[in-house]
């Protein structure tokens, strides 16, 4: 069973009565229902905010230092696992699996300040109106707050004037330019410290975390980190020590920093609004002496989309030229001499220009040499990604489907004559379907 | 490099900040303050270059302005409960820390060949009010230009 990627949301994207942002409020609710049930209890809200600033000593999390931006992506996970838990409850599980914490765009061009969602006074819970837990929670922990006015006892903020959002989202732009780790997790972590003093109130202080923005606030700055990982960043300058740095105190099965690098494993993406990235249940390719087509099987799909993306993810460069024929749902198995039609469900071609023979001596095209502090431009012949646009094929699909579809790929390796070749002669990691 | 405190409450000036050339590939230029003492609230700091006089009401239109960065910090936690911590003893989070602030329009106005720049620091808490900058006097600043 495949684990599905779903897409964290711009809540902007969130209309004022959506069934997402009902579920937030209540999911917010829970998770304070059992704080005031057992404030230790590590469901609730008090503990999960506790973490961030400590439970009496020095605070779990990082800031002015490498580990910030990894640090704080399982942290924001952690709680969005715990909000999915109390979603479960108040919805069932089949919604809770679909829900993902929003994010807050502050630093997109003409951003104008809170999000409605968080400043709104009260909020309709099926024809009761009760206060907004989204605006305000409580702090219950029994450490003194000392470095921010009173009150102390519930989160509070004072906000800055919304053109000094403008400033900080040219930071961001030019952060995400820095394409070695030290200088980008610095760079990063400027907007995000800016963003925290023009909040204002509790958000000036590591009890910023008991404020419900912190979360969308934070799941933003997870994506800023995403757009880094996919655009300018040499993802191999990650200083070993931090791809290392074990990630206290969260229960999850690996809490090296690495662990987290690729949000497909942890269930999201930040690949577009309202996309859904699905995984291959199977990807397989034939054995080498046999010529079969590589197969990958995507479970169902919705069939209602506007665009349909298949990626092929680390693709190895080939020596020789290959053509990729991307078949779908054909009830045989396709091979070289299927006819390349719609009506042969081909969904799609790519041709993978071979690199041709290696001149240089033993190691030279071996895209391993380059280490994690060389500054050079990655290897020409790194692994990289295909992206094949299947919207039109998935649409004739999707015809005959109720509300779901099945979806089956076959892609038949052939070399540059139209000759098949064995599926392993294309190399690469795994393979998701994104749907918009 | 000597840093004066220059009797204006939160204002320090740097003289002759050492100017350095991007020994590895960045896009802008910085003003980098290692050492950086965690033991502060939250704070703002403002950046101007040279040695004109400032004051905490001296705001981004001055032409000496070259950039400002926010402090996200906490103060000390008291000591009894700093040993109880169970994350106590991550060197990463005691030691004193690192900033960069994007000075680069203040550094392509530089006269080509300087070494050394002024350069004058204004700290402000949240609420705006001037911190004590002599917690944050010390000699570790340096310009890196871009890459």
């Amino acid at each position: 069973m495949a684990t599905t990627v779903v897409s964290r949301e711009n809540i902007d994207s969130w209309a004022p009565d959506s069934d997402k942002l009902y579920l937030f409020r209540k999911a917010v609710e829970g998770m304070q229902a059992v704080s005031d049930t057992a404030l230790m209890d590590e469901r609730g809200y008090q503990w999960v905010g506790g973490v961030h600033g400590g439970f009496g000593g020095l605070p779990y999390c990082h800031h002015g230092d490498l580990n910030f931006i990894t640090w704080h992506r399982p942290y924001v996970l952690d709680m969005e696992l715990k909000l999915r838990a109390q979603i479960a409850q108040v919805a069932d599980q089949a919604t809770a699996d679909e829900w993902r914490l929003p994010y807050w765009d502050w630093g997109a061009p003409g951003a104008q300040g809170l999000p409605q969602a968080f400043t709104d006074d009260a909020y309709d819970d099926n024809g009761t109106t009760r206060p907004n837990p989204l605006l305000s929670q409580p702090y219950q922990l029994p450490y003194a707050i000392t470095d921010i006015p009173d009150p102390h006892d519930r989160t509070w903020r004072r906000t800055g004037d919304p053109d000094e959002l403008q400033a900080l989202g040219d930071m961001v732009r030019d952060a995400l330019q820095e394409p070695n780790f030290n200088y980008f997790s610095s760079a990063i972590e400027q907007p995000h410290n800016g963003l925290h003093m023009w909040m204002g109130g509790f958000m000036l202080t590591f009890r910023s975390s008991f404020d419900p923005i912190f979360w969308v606030h934070h799941c933003n700055v997870d994506r800023y980190f995403w757009l880094w990982q996919q655009g300018a960043g040499d993802t191999t300058s990650v200083p070993q020590r931090v791809r290392d740095y074990e990630c206290q105190p969260f229960d999850f099965r690996d809490i090296r920093a690495e662990a987290f690098f690729d949000t497909r494993t942890l269930g999201y993406t930040y690949a577009g609004a309202r996309s859904l990235v699905v995984p291959a249940e199977e990807a397989q390719t034939a054995p080498a002496d046999e010529p079969g087509p590589v197969r990958l099987n995507f479970g169902s799909i919705p069939t209602e989309f506007e665009r349909v993306r298949l990626n092929l993810h680390g693709v190895r460069h080939p020596e020789n030229t290959l053509e990729l024929r991307v078949f779908a749902n054909r009830a045989d198995t396709p091979d070289a001499g299927t006819p390349k039609t719609v009506d042969g469900n081909l969904v799609t071609t790519y041709v993978l220009l071979g690199h041709g023979n290696c001149p240089g001596a033993p190691g030279h095209c071996d895209p391993e040499w380059a280490t994690g502090t060389d500054l050079r431009q990655p290897h020409h012949l790194a692994p990289f990604d295909v992206m094949l646009d299947v919207t039109a094929s998935m649409r004739r699909l999707a015809a005959d489907g109720r509300g779901r579809f099945e979806v089956q790929s076959r892609i038949v390796v052939t070399d540059a004559m139209g000759r098949q070749l064995p599926s392993s002669t294309l190399m690469f990691e795994n393979s998701t379907l994104t749907i918009a | 490099m000597e840093a004066l405190a220059s009797g204006e409450a939160g204002v320090v000036v740097y003289r002759g900040v050492p100017l350095r050339s991007a020994a590895d590939q960045h896009a802008t230029a910085y003003l980098r303050i290692r050492g950086a003492p965690r033991d502060l609230p939250s704070h703002r700091i403002h950046v101007y270059m040279g040695d004109q006089p400032v004051t905490p009401a001296t705001g981004k239109d001055h032409p000496a302005f070259a950039g400002s960065f926010a402090a996200y910090n906490s103060p000390p936690v008291p000591g009894a409960a700093r040993a109880a911590s169970p994350s106590s003893g991550l060197p990463e989070q005691q030691a004193p820390y690192e900033v960069q602030v994007d000075i680069s329009a203040a550094a392509d106005a530089m006269a080509p060949g300087d070494a050394t720049a002024d350069v004058t620091l204004v700290m402000t808490d949240g609420q705006g009010r001037p911190l004590d900058a002599a917690s944050f006097l010390q000699e570790n600043l340096e310009i890196t230009l871009k890459g």
